[in-house]
This record gives C-alpha cells, structure tokens and sequence, in this order.
C-alpha cells in the first residue's frame, strides 16, 4: 500500500487541523467536569449517559447492553459517535422530526433558537444553556435531550433486564462513550453492581485517563476494548487532539495486569483499531501498531479492526456540527483484509469487525 | 445427523416448480356437477353419502399425472399449481372473482376461455349451496349490520369490524387428522372399523350413525382407489419410460401406491406417500385453507428408523425422498377472493408441518427426521410447508442450533412453538395432559391436539381497534358513519383513565358476543350442509361415535374462535391517554377528541405528542406493558363467557396474518397517532417504529401477556438483519436469543432475515428476486408477488438490528 502523503492528508484535515486546536481545549461548561469535580466523586455517584442500547451483538460475547456514557476528552474526526464527545447535556435538533410548529422558539428563555430557511428551527450553540423548555416544549421530539443525569442503580435496573438473553449468550453489559475514563466513579460503579448480579462486564476505552481509576475499572471488568489509533505520537495528536503517550503508558500497565489477575476470572484485552481511510488506514501504520503490540506488550495479542463507516453523517447535523467526512464512502470489510494480513503476518490474531 | 444438501434432482424439480404458473382447474366443479343436476345418483341419498359419493367419483374420474423425476405421486388438480373449485360451499359467490383471475393486480391465475365459460355455465346452479347465502339471510339484524357493509344488498362485503373469514368458504380446515392410525392400519383397516360400527348402529336404528359410517366406508373406498390409480399410471409410465433408473423408480412408485394409503407402508417412501395421499384427500373433499400435516417426525420415524437399520435406504437418500414430499406442497393453491388476494397476497395456504417438542409422556420428542425436516426445509426454501419447530425445557441446544440456521436463511421459516406456553394453555382449556403434549401447530400460531380435535380453529377476526373507536365515539362508528356500538358514554365527559377502560371492555364483549352467536350459527351450517365423512374417517373418535367432525363425533370440539386485530394500537392507544390526559395533563380528552375528528388536520402537533411523549408496548416498559397485559385480560374473559356450538370456549388469539392492512381501512385516527385508513399493527408485534428497545425487550414485553388465556395463538414477528445472525458468532447470538425469547414466554415467535435494502431492491426488480421469500406476519410467501402496501410494510416493520 501507498504511504500517504502529507499533502494528502492535510486536504482533508486542512481546516481540521483548526479544529482540533479548539477542540482538544474544552468549552467552559465541559471543563470542570474533566478537571476533576466528576472524576473525584465518590462512588455511588449519578453519571451522565447519553443511550443505553440494547441487543447489541458487536461489542464483547453476546447478547449485550451497551451503556453510552457522556463526555471524552478526545476529538477524532471521524467520531461516530459524536454526541458522546461534550460531557454535558446537549439539545438534538432532528429536522426530519419536526413539524415546525415554532414551540421551541416561544419556549426558550434564552432566545437561542432560530428559524432559518435551510436548517429549520436550529439553536445557537453560544446562547443555549440545555435548559430543556424547549425539549419540553416540542410536541415531536425532534428536539430531545443528549445526555441525561441518571442513578447507577437505575442503570443496573435497565441492564438487568435483559439477564435471560445475557445467561444463554454469555452477554453481559459493555460501558463505552464517549469515554468511560471521562466519569470514572460512575462507570466504576456500574461495573461493580452488574459483577456482583454475576454479568459478563465490558468496556471500550480510548486509553486516555488516570491509571489508578483504569486500574480500579479494570478490576470489575471481564474484558476491556482498547483503542489504539496511532502509534505516531505527533499523528496521534494531529488526529485526535490528544498525546498518545497515556493512552500506551495504561495499556502497558493494562496488559501487565492480565498476569496478576490470574485465570480464575480472566481479564481480556482486546486492541481495536479504528481503520480510517487516509488517516491511518495505511500498512505503514499497522505495521507500527503491530509492532508496539507485540514488543511492548507481552499477554495481548487479539486486534479487531473497525472500518471506517459514515453511518453517523445525522448526528452531526442534528448537533449543528460540521462533520469534516461528510459524504464519504464507508470502508468496504474487504478492503481492510491487506492490513488484517499486516497483521496476522506478525501473529497477531486480528479481525475485521464489519459494520 | 449430518444434513444433506439438495440433489440434483430437487434441484431440478424446485426450479421447474418455479416456472408453473397457479392455474385453475374446473374438472372437480364439472364433475360435482354431473353428479348432483345431471344424474339421479345421489339425488335418494342422505346428504353426508352424497358428499361421499361426490369425494369417490371425484377420485375416479379426474386426471392424474405423476411429475418428471417426482418421488411422490398425488396432486390437488390436473396440472401442478393447479386450484379446484369447490361449487358445494363456496356456490356462486366468488364468479365475480374468476372472471377476474387473469387480469387482476395479485395472485394471477391462468384460465382458458372456455373453462371460465363452462364455469359460467354450472356456478348459478349452485348459489343456494353458497354457505354465505345460507348464513347471512340467518343472520339476525344486529349480526347483519356487524357483519356486513350493506346488508340489504350484497352479502360479500364485509365491514372488516368482523368477519367470519376462513369458515365461509368451506368446512374444514385448521385440522390435523389422525395420520398415524391410517400408517398403522391402512384405510382398509378403518373402513373394517367403521363396518364394525355400522353393524351395531344397524341395530340400534341410529339413522344419523348409519348414514355418516356409510359415507365414510365409501370414503375408505374411495381413497384405495386412488392410490391405485397412480399405481396403474405409474407402471403405464414405466412401460414407456427409457431410462432405467426412472424406470425403476417409477415401478417404486406403482408398488407404494398398490400398498398405500389402502393398506399400512411397508417403507418410509410408502410412509409419506400415504401421508401425502390423505393431505390431498382432505382437500379434494371439502375447500379450506389451512390442513396440517401435524407431526411428521412423530409418526413418519419408525418407518425411516426400520428402512435405515434395515438397510433398505441410505441416510441421502431419505433426505431425498422427504425434499420431495416438501416440494408437493407448494403445488397446492387457494383461489382467494381479489380483496383477499391484496390482504393475504402471495397464494397462502399455511399447511403446517409441526416437528420437535415432547411426546405425549412428556419426553423429548426430537428425532433424525425432525432435523431431516428441518434440512427439507433449507434444501427446498418455497413458500410451503410451513414448518414450525417445538420447544420445551427438555429440547437439545443442537435442535435450536439447526432450527436457527434454518431460520437465518431468510425464508421466513421456521415458526418456533414455545411448548412452556401452549402446553398449559391447552390444558387449562380442559384437553388432557397427554393430549397437550401431543399438539400441533395449525394455520399461523393456532394449535391443537393432534388426531383428536374437531379443527376449524381459525373463525375470522375481530377488529380489536375498532372496539376502541366505538369507546371513544359513543358506538358510533366515524368511517361507516353509523351506530355499530353499544352506548358507552361521551368520551368528552370520561374523567378517569378507567372510564375509558371500561367503555373499551364494554364495547370489545358487545362484539364478541355478536361474533359467538354469528359464529355458532355457521358451525350449524357446516354440520347440517357440509359435513367430511373422508376427514372425519381419522379424526378420531368419530367412527367410534358414529359421528362427523362437523357434527362433534371428535375427542375436542372447539369451535371457530377469533383472532384480534390491534393490538398494539389499542396498547399504544390508551397508554398515551393515561399518560397525556390522566397523568402529564398535557392534553384533555376534548382536545384529544377535537384532534381524532379533525384525523389530526391542523392538529399535528397533538397527533406528535402522542406519538413521541407516551411509553410503547413492545419495549419492555411496564407503563405499556401493563396495559396489554389489562386488554388481553378483558379479552379473554369476554370469550370465556361464550361457547361454541358443543359447549366448548373459544381460543382466541392475535394473529392478523395481512388482515391487519384492510382492517385499518375502517378505523378512524387512534390516541397513538395512527391517522385514519392505516394499517394496524400485526399479531401481536409492538407498532412499526416504535420497537426502539430492540428484540430483546419485544420479547419480554410479550412474555407478559396471558398466553395461556390466549389459546388461539398469537404471533410475534421479529426482523433481523442478515448481519446480525452472520457467521458463527452471529448464530450463537441467534440460538441465545431465540432461548431467551421462549424463556421470556413468546408463544410463538418468526424471523424475516433480510434488509431492507434488498426488499427496495426487489421492489424495484421483481424479475431478480423471483425466488425471494419473505414472512408477512404469519405466512412466507414470495416477496415479489406481494401487494406494494405489504411490502412496504414488510420494509417499514421495526428494523430491529443495529449493526
Ligand atoms: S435548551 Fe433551553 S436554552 Fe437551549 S435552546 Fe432549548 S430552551 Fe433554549
Ligand atoms: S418545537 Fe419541535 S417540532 Fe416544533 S418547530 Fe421546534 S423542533 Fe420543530
């Protein structure tokens, strides 16, 4: 495969490449959050959960619930979850919902909505305060709230009751994001909670956060999904906003906890790298993820390759965000089978998680 | 078992199947005829013998033909695909509908000229005999005006508030005979039997038992001889044939049919063509949709067992001769109505192959042939038989394991029969332990015992939302625009959520008691006008008894029962009134009013609000749930107060198959959004787009419900995704959750695997996707050849997997 050039790449990160300088800083409203006022509660605490999915087949054994948890400290561009990246409450707009009936502009304190001819009843980012009167308000629920400060115990409740489905399959619940590091104490204690009821635990994480919480995570998890994107550590944060030097310090630790942790309850770790067209999806790139795996790490060798798909072009929209791959193809599973073989040369158990 | 795959000459024999247009075949009509206005042979005769004598000339006399490398001998008509006319109980009614036949916009059938004009010529000679004719002048005013659009007039349009469907056109059906007697002793063996009886009944002067037990002794005849006609047709052919092999194979045939059905099967091939001569019996003898072949793998095993320890077959070759029993199924057609063709499109005729579960000791029942059934069904993947697979604590992981990979194929097949319901739901309506255990599955998601019970079971439906529209209309019905209720109320002034409950509850038990009347009053007149003396020879005890079905000679005599049409609209219905009205005050039931009479014009934003602001059924959230459970309570108690002709309850059930579509054409806008004229929701399945939780939790959501109350079976249709049942991974998940759902307490539940793009796809090109199956809420038919309404309602039906 062609090494990409950078030239190649900036075209399609060239105004990104702003973005991400605005975006690795947080907005006011979300940087408390991260600083520490979330992380440092006790457990026990409400965390801020933005869906809860079940029936989903692709994220661990089974037949799982996945728990989105709100708030990452990350921006990758190609993000499909995008909804999930803000720590805080935000309102959707979903324009083919709405009946434009004007209830949201009458409801809003702020004045922060707006009718405009192309994008229907839209809300100023600056001015909007996620109030919630004008998700109240709206009789279509084509505005609706991202994010909802909930209970762990209500949280359990709802993933308890898919237990039976979860006994025959080997399911359990997965906690992803957003990140789950972004509101540790939370996700700490859904863990603990659903362990104790005797599910299969997971996680999906992009590394980035305080080893003691990952640590303590980890500990009620039966496997933990790990990204790993760039090995470049420069890359990585062009990319992604952040530097990678964390997020491969924690998966070391990581891996040297599957040894501790014994075979009576084993942990698995299980590296997924998101393949994304012109960004990492080169052979260069998976030989460096190949390599830092297998020289740095000594009990992890399982890989899951997640192609690119635009399947979340409407969430952006429906946040009022530009989304920088708009219109752009989804990677084809088959297409992603040179890098598999990168990666199965260097025996690796590596597959292609198709979407 | 290893699974064979299909031969070359399945393959062969799909293939062509595929090429036969459905056609009609007059030669029963003409011969039916001939008997009873051109002869004087049936004219001093008892009725019931009449018909036994029409059944035996009928088998005399019509063509046969034996297919090109078939293994199986037997057909409904001369020609494969080829629909009779059944002119004894469906009379003049449906002229209309044929002369329509080769032009209409579904279902096409192929019909000469000259047959249609011959049928123009016999059909008016018989428009007394139309049970129609007979029921509805019988019908009192109250019945009439529930039934039909415009009484005075025309007896053939329903109101779709009602109707009485299946039973209208003939007298049978939904019915699972005593297969395994006639295997053990052979027809000749009944008719010794019902010789036997007719001696004693000599004695006793009983006129009734001796007319029945001579029109079933003509019956046994009749069948015999059937049989050897193929037999003498297939040594003819033999005599003719060049190739050796088919030579010989032909010579098989002539030596089963000489044996069977008159005399036991020495074989598994004589075995099944038994059991494929008295299917095609029941249906020669009287119309009907719906006749099952009950447990096959049952009484079918012993006859396979004893060939393969014998070495008289290979494990292959079995596999063979049992995808070319399943591929005679499909051969078999219904002539529906062209209103009906739009509602149930794509030549229905859910003929029930019902294999695993548990013996009558209450042991595990699942055998070689259940998977060999199974395979059959991969191998030939047509739109029949419809299998439907049992399951009970006791069933083996590998029975679920091979069922799904069936039922991931995307042919809308299997059915899974969930026995921890039905088991005691059949006992708690009085059928004895044993007999429970021994059930089968008969037209959608109806059971019943196997052998012993009357059948008939499906009698129409009841449009549940129109129960709703009543109660919310005072018995006034908005889109006929008269009085169909009973008074209940102004809903304006209702000031608790139980007022509109209670007026729902009050407006449903008005309609079933109307339903059970009209639909004791046609049992009637199948007992009086079409009695089955040939089904009626093995369905036991009515040899025994001296008595047909029709006239309560079974074991089990349930009558017709009602299936409910609307579930979850009504659900949804009421939710939203209890949640937007009684408890967020964020409407009041004038508002709601003003929006349902205005079907939400300059009320979008209500019509919005119930939609997106009310919890749903299907997802698991008891703030619906409890509701369903509420109305299906009401239902069935409101049907426990009624009894069928011989005294029994009702089943009732959800299963709309289509009737769902036309049945929303008559309901005026619902508390849940739906506007008026849509669709209703099907079975007992959430609302489309409303099943946000996913499979999992419409499982559990309809685990709830009293399914034992409900014994007329209830369907839950669950699209998936191929992707999400994919590979290895993707059929464990498949396995767990199809456990899980029965273990949730589905009665019943069906998969549709296929997405949405390929069915626009299809849309787009039928020519491409000629062979693509789909199941429509209760049936598989093909894809291509539906009605665009239901395939837009097979893509919208909530798409359930999120990969
Ligand atoms: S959430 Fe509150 S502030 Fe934001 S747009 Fe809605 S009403 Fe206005
Ligand atoms: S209230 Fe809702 S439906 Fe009405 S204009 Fe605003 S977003 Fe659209």
């Amino acid at each position: 495969m062609p090494r990409v050039n950078h030239q190649k790449r900036s075209a399609i990160m060239g105004k990104s490449d702003v973005q991400i300088e605005d975006c690795s800083g947080l907005t006011a409203r979300e940087k408390p959050l991260f600083s520490g006022s979330r992380r440092a509660m006790a457990p026990g605490a409400e965390g801020v959960v933005f869906n809860i999915q079940r029936f989903s087949l692709h994220d661990g054994a089974g037949i799982r619930t996945l728990v989105f948890l709100k708030g990452c400290p990350l921006r990758c561009l190609w993000c499909a979850n995008p909804e999930g990246q803000s720590g805080a409450t935000e309102i959707r707009y979903d324009k083919n919902g709405c009946i434009g009936c004007g209830a949201c502009i009458d409801s809003c304190p702020e004045g922060a909505v707006s009718q405009e001819p192309a994008t229907g009843f839209t809300i100023s980012k600056a001015s909007c305060r996620a109030c919630g009167a004008c998700v109240r308000a709206c009789p279509s629920g084509a505005k609706s709230e991202w994010g909802e400060t909930r209970d762990a115990d209500e949280i359990v409740d709802i993933v308890k009751r898919d237990s039976l489905f979860y006994r025959h399959s080997g399911g359990g619940v997965t906690i992803g994001g957003g990140e789950v590091l972004f509101q540790p104490a939370f996700a700490c204690e859904v863990l603990r909670k659903c362990r104790e009821l005797g599910l299969n635990t997971a996680i999906e994480t992009s590394g980035y956060g305080d080893w003691p919480w990952l640590e303590r995570i980890a500990e009620y998890c039966d496997t933990i999904f790990y990204d790993l994107k760039i090995v470049d550590r420069h890359e990585h944060r062009r990319i992604t906003g952040v530097d990678n030097e964390t997020i491969l310090d924690n998966l070391r630790a990581l891996d040297e906890m599957l040894v501790s942790r014994g075979t009576d309850r084993p942990l698995h770790l299980i590296v997924r790298v998101p393949v994304i067209p012109e960004v990492n999806a080169d052979t260069e790139n998976m030989a460096a993820i190949g390599t830092f795996i297998r020289s740095e790490l000594h009990n992890t060798s399982t890989v899951e390759l997640m192609p690119f798909h635009n399947l979340c072009e409407q969430k952006y929209e429906q946040l009022g965000r530009p989304y920088l791959l708009k219109g752009r193809a989804g990677l084809m599973p088959e297409k992603v089978e040179p890098l598999k073989k990168t990666l199965t040369d260097m025996g690796l158990n590596c597959t292609i998680m198709s979407w | 078992m290893p699974g064979f795959g299909p031969t070359a000459r399945v393959e062969e024999l799909k293939t062509r199947f595929l090429t036969y247009k459905p056609n009609v075949c007059i030669e029963r009509a003409r011969i039916y005829h001939h008997l009873y206005f051109q002869s004087e042979e049936v004219r001093d005769e008892p009725l019931i013998v009449g018909r036994a004598l029409a059944f035996a000339k009928l088998l005399r006399e019509r063509t046969i033909y034996i297919e090109d490398g078939q293994l199986i001998a037997g057909s409904m008509g001369s020609r494969p695909r080829a629909f009779p006319i059944y002119p004894e109980s469906v009379g003049d009614d449906l002229l209309d509908e044929y002369r329509k036949l080769t032009t209409r916009a579904f279902d096409r059938f192929e019909f000469s000229d000259a047959d249609l004009m011959e049928l123009e010529e016999i059909l008016p000679h018989w428009h007394d005999s139309s049970l129609r004719q007979i029921l509805f002048p019988d019908m009192d005013a109250e019945e009439k005006k529930l039934f039909l659009m415009d009484p005075e007039n025309n007896i053939v349009k329903g109101t779709n508030i009602f109707s009485l469907d299946v039973p209208l056109y003939g007298p049978a059906g939904h019915i699972t005979p005593d297969y395994q007697t006639v295997l053990e002793i052979g027809f000749q063996g009944i008719k010794a039997r019902a010789e036997k009886r007719l001696g004693r009944a000599r004695q006793d002067n009983d006129k009734n038992a001796i007319d029945f037990l001579r029109a079933a002794i003509i019956s046994c005849d009749a069948i015999t001889d059937f049989g050897k006609r193929y037999a003498e047709l297939a040594r003819q052919m033999a005599k003719e044939e060049t190739d050796a092999d088919r030579r010989a194979e032909l010579l098989t045939i002539a030596a089963a049919c000489d044996q069977v059905p008159g005399l036991p099967p020495r074989t598994f091939q004589e075995a099944i063509q038994a059991t494929w001569f008295l299917f095609v019996g029941i249906q020669q003898e009287a119309f009907q949709r719906c006749y099952s072949v009950g447990r096959l793998d049952q009484y079918a095993y012993p006859y396979l067992q004893a060939d393969l320890q014998g070495g008289r077959i290979s494990e292959e070759r079995a596999q063979e001769l049992l995808d070319c029993f399943f591929l005679k199924f499909p051969e078999t057609n219904y002539i529906n109505s062209e209103y009906y063709s739009h509602i149930a499109s794509g030549f229905p005729s859910q003929q029930q192959i019902c294999v695993g579960g548990q013996t009558p000791d209450g042991k595990d029942a699942t055998n070689d042939l259940t998977y060999m059934c199974i395979q059959s069904s991969i191998n030939t993947r047509l739109h029949q038989p419809s299998l439907s697979v049992r399951f009970w604590e006791g069933s083996p992981d590998a029975l679920v394991e091979k069922t799904c990979e069936l039922a991931r194929l995307g042919t809308g097949h299997p059915s899974f029969f969930n026995d921890r319901r039905v088991v005691p739901g059949l006992v708690g309506k009085g059928i004895a332990l044993e007999d429970a255990r021994d059930y089968s599955s008969v037209g959608c998601a109806s059971v019943q015992p196997t052998r012993k019970d009357k059948g008939s079971q499906n009698g129409g439906y009841i449009n549940f939302a129109a129960a709703l529209d009543f109660a919310l209309h005072d018995g006034w019905w908005p889109l006929g625009n008269r009085q169909m209720g009973i008074k209940t109320g102004n809903p304006r002034e209702f000031t608790s959520f139980e007022e509109v409950v209670e007026a729902f509850g009050r407006q449903l038990g008005y309609l079933i008691g109307v339903y059970s009347r009209a639909s004791v009053k046609l049992e009637k007149i199948h007992r009086d006008r079409v009695p089955t003396p040939f089904v009626s020879c093995f369905v036991q005890d009515c040899i025994d008894r001296g008595l047909d079905r029709s006239a309560g000679g079974a074991v089990y005599n349930f009558g017709f029962s009602p299936r409910a049409v609307g579930l979850a609209d009504v659900v949804d219905s009421l939710t939203a009134i209890r949640k937007l009205v009684f408890e967020d005050g964020i409407l009041t039931m004038n508002g709601l009013m003003d929006a349902l009479d205005a079907d939400f014009k300059g009320n979008e934003h209500v019509r919005q609000m119930l939609k997106a602001k009310a919890p749903h059924y299907g997802n698991d959230d008891p703030r619906a749930d409890d509701i369903a459970q509420k109305v299906v309570d009401i239902y069935v108690a409101e049907t426990n107060r009624h009894r069928s002709l011989f005294g029994e309850r009702f089943h009732p059930g959800f299963s709309s198959v289509s009737a769902n579509i036309p049945y929303g054409t008559v309901i005026s806008a619902l508390p849940n959004g739906r506007q008026a004229w849509q669709s209703l929701a099907d079975g007992c399945s959430p609302c489309h787009y409303v099943g946000k939780e996913g499979p999992t939790a419409a499982a559990l959501s309809v685990g709830k419900l009293d399914h034992e109350g409900m014994t007329g079976g209830s369907i839950l249709n669950i699209k998936l995704m191929p992707a999400a049942v994919a590979g290895e991974t993707g059929l464990k998940n498949f396995v767990s959750y199809v456990k899980g759902a029965l273990e949730a307490g589905v009665w019943h539940v069906q998969f549709n695997v296929v997405d949405s793009e390929v069915l626009r796809e299809a849309q787009a090109h039928a020519e491409k996707y000629s062979d693509l199956l789909v199941r429509v809420a209760g049936y598989s038919a093909f894809f291509t050849g539906l009605s665009r309404p239901l395939q837009e309602d097979v893509i919208d039906r909530t798409e359930h997997c999120r990969c």
